[in-house]
């Protein structure tokens, strides 16, 4: 009793102190690290508001590095906070943001503004608008959301869900295929790069527009701590304890498509990171108490975020490496390794 | 019966020599005639020789690392093919009905006049050649679907004494299928050249199979001196305007390397290319950060993609707004001849015309030097 007693203050004493330290640490290391090195000295005085020695210095500083690391905070935050609800709905530790077709759905949108572009004859330079992208990846996300959505009305169990929204991946992935057949090689190289993901793309107005949205995304999940924690009992037990399934599996899959759904428009679909980092966490934590595993996901989401990204600027180096490549070339061997140390995933599940 | 036995085989003897004699004559005439060396100034990945009325030509790479070089042997269709080696591939010449695959070859073929050979074209709609498209209209050329993907039986059915075609790394389906089929392939390497002539030359290697050797090396020879006659103009200005090319897709901005195509060019119209001491040829993947921080101050933007306009640019990512270039509206982008379809000629007539593009970079850079010349593939961003 003791020793779970301590472990609970370690646990509580790593939440709101070792985490939030360790965001910060390399918040700042990202600022620091990339591919143009300079001196500690000029971004510290650059951040205070000061000049850099050099003017380009002062502009990599507050219009590449800033907007990119906080954009990573916020990705990292929304698809492990949309990983971790999913997973609890379904009850299945293979369920991640973009079962739902989020993923599927925005590249179909995607894909019919850069590859069908030359088909339908629209003017070649307008899937290079990142507004443009932005639309049609949000169209997309949304439409194939609010198919499943009408099918969770009428499905009774959660996992009949699960399968719809896969098969709907399936279906919008065979119309990519299908544009992607019938383009022509730079259009389908633009569509493959934004499939890959991006950071640091975002300008500070689409920055201010996407920080309201993760918050809202976050609230709603956690306005929902106690639902969730019944379902991870089963979905009767739930409803045998006066929880209205139906309401609450709406609010998750609002509350996903928005972080989701929104990080996606503006990043492209990054991959692995809302699957793999709510193993991480539950299983460093030891509970599967959603009080706890809830901000715990949003914090590991950031931390692991700017590890990847400051790996995928290669520092010290003027290459690059695809942000998607790096969230899996990292994450997955972690995973394993992680699972393979605690050697069983279920238990997180109540079963 | 004796004598009969003998009698029958000094016969049978008689016989046999005299069958295996012309053939022995033919390939003694083989070795007689004097293998004669075809000029090739400027294009390394190719070598062609004259054997009587026959043409070789062998193509060390016909892609990057390709094992074994590839070797064809051009005999006019009047004549019997000679031995030869198993590994040689057979074209009976003038080819009179061919299919192409890709853009790159069509000038060539338009320059030699040759178009009406030409009867089946994978995306029609990406051909900028007015001529050609015609063709497309009246039905002379048949569409053949994808490039990655030809539609085999349009193509069997066309009976192509040739199909042209390219292969980045050797492994092309299509192709191989063709092959099966009877249907000898021409690999087309220009891309693998390293200097911009050296790509133009390959309308000679083009030329050969349509017997029109001459013309082709005349066609060459305009060229070149267009390109060395502007390249000349250049070396009388002292300045040298710094520039930086590309455009950032996602994070990524892809830099041409120093030993590349497009440096290469940069170099001769006068062009300080930011990263022509780098010794990579191909592209570069860069963070923007570390393009910004060198190019920041550069005087001129060449080939910012296929962006119409600055406000596009900006629209796509407004960090451009950064650039000394762009602020000064310094940007020029290859969009002058992009059709309703979004092929671009720039990609098609490009690589055959160097000395157009040449022309094109020094306008840019010295304007000074070519003041009467409008620009063929750029255009300045407004």
């Amino acid at each position: 009793m003791k020793t779970a007693l301590s472990s609970q203050r370690s646990f509580k004493l790593t939440l709101w102190v070792v985490l939030p330290l360790c965001i910060a640490a390399l918040f700042i290391l990202d600022l620091v690290l990339g591919s143009v090195s300079i001196p500690l000295k000029d971004i510290i005085h650059i951040i205070l508001g000061g000049e850099g020695s050099k003017t380009s210095w002062t502009n990599i500083i507050w219009e590449f590095r800033m907007p990119r690391a906080i954009t990573t905070l916020l990705v990292g935050a929304a698809l492990s906070v949309s990983g971790l609800q999913l997973q609890t709905l379904f009850r299945n530790p293979l369920a991640g943001p973009f079962v739902l077709g989020i993923s599927t759905g925005a590249s179909l949108g995607v894909a019919i503004i850069v590859l069908a572009g030359s088909m339908i004859g629209a003017a070649i330079s307008f899937y290079m608008n990142s507004w443009a992208i932005i639309l049609a990846s949000t169209v997309g996300s949304s439409l194939v959301l609010f198919m499943v959505l009408a099918a969770s009305f009428r499905v009774r169990d959660s996992m009949t869900l699960l399968i719809i929204g896969l098969m709907f991946g399936s279906f919008t992935g065979a119309l990519v295929s299908v544009l992607q057949f019938y383009s022509n090689s730079e259009e389908i190289k633009i569509y493959l790069i934004w499939t890959m993901g991006s950071l640091g793309r975002l300008s500070w107005e689409q920055i201010t527009l996407l920080v309201p949205i993760v918050i809202a995304g976050i609230a709603i999940s956690f306005s929902m701590i106690k639902p969730l924690n019944t379902l991870l009992l089963s979905e009767n037990y739930a409803q045998s304890m006066g929880v209205n399934i139906k309401k609450v599996r709406l609010s998750i899959i609002l509350s996903t498509s928005i972080l989701a759904g929104s990080v996606t428009a503006f990043c492209g679909p990054i991959a692995f990171i809302g699957l793999a980092v709510p193993h991480l966490v539950r299983l460093l934590v030891n509970t599967s108490d959603h009080k706890y595993t809830l901000p715990a996901v949003a914090m590991g989401g950031m931390i692991i975020m700017l590890v990847c990204d400051i790996v995928s600027q290669v520092p010290n180096s003027e290459f690059i490496l695809p942000i998607n490549a790096v969230t899996s070339l990292i994450g997955a061997p972690v995973v394993v390794w992680v699972l393979l140390r605690k050697r069983n995933v279920k238990q997180a599940f109540g079963r | 019966m004796n004598r009969f036995i003998a009698l029958f085989l000094t016969l049978c003897f008689a016989l046999v020599s005299c069958e295996q004699k012309p053939q022995n004559n033919s390939s003694e005439n083989l070795e007689i005639a004097e293998k004669q060396e075809i000029l090739i100034e400027d294009a390394v990945n190719f070598s062609m020789w004259k054997q009587g009325n026959n043409t070789y030509i062998e193509v060390p790479q016909s892609y990057k690392g390709a094992p074994t070089s590839t070797k064809y042997l051009l005999v006019p269709k009047t004549d019997t093919v000679p031995d030869h080696d198993e590994d040689i591939i057979i074209i009976r010449t003038p080819v009179e009905r061919m299919v192409c695959t890709a853009t790159v070859h069509l000038p060539a073929i338009e320059m030699l006049n040759e178009i009406d050979a030409l009867v089946g074209f994978p995306s029609t709609k990406f051909i900028s050649s007015e001529k050609i498209n015609q063709r497309v209209k009246s039905g002379n050329i048949q569409e053949l679907g994808m490039d990655s993907k030809l539609n085999m039986e349009t193509l069997t059915s066309l009976e192509p004494e040739a199909v042209f075609g390219y292969t980045l790394n050797g492994n092309s389906q299509d192709l191989e299928q063709v092959n099966r089929l009877g249907i000898p392939v021409i690999l087309q390497a220009a891309y693998l050249e390293k200097t911009p002539l050296g790509r133009a030359e390959w309308v000679k290697f083009i030329g050969a199979f349509f017997n029109k050797q001459e013309l082709a090396e005349q066609k060459y020879k305009e060229i070149k001196s267009a390109y060395l006659a502007v390249k000349e103009k250049v070396k009388t200005t002292e300045n040298k305007p710094t520039a930086f090319t590309g455009v950032v897709y996602n994070d990524v901005w892809y830099v041409p390397g120093g030993e590349s195509w497009p440096a290469k060019l940069l170099d001769e119209a006068g062009v300080n290319y930011l990263w022509a001491n780098d010794s990579s040829s191909g592209s570069m993947s860069m963070a923007f950060e570390a393009v910004y921080d060198k190019a920041a101050e550069a005087d001129k933007w060449i080939g910012a993609a296929q962006y119409k306009s600055l406000q596009e640019l900006l629209q796509s990512n407004e960090r451009y707004a950064q650039f000394k270039a762009f602020k000064e509206g310094e940007v020029y982008a290859y969009i002058k001849r992009i059709n309703e379809n979004g092929g671009n000629d720039y990609f098609e007539a490009g690589t055959a015309r160097p000395d157009l593009i040449l022309s094109d970079l020094v306008k840019i850079a010295h304007p000074e030097l070519l003041p009467d010349y409008e620009m063929y593939f750029y255009e300045k961003l407004k």
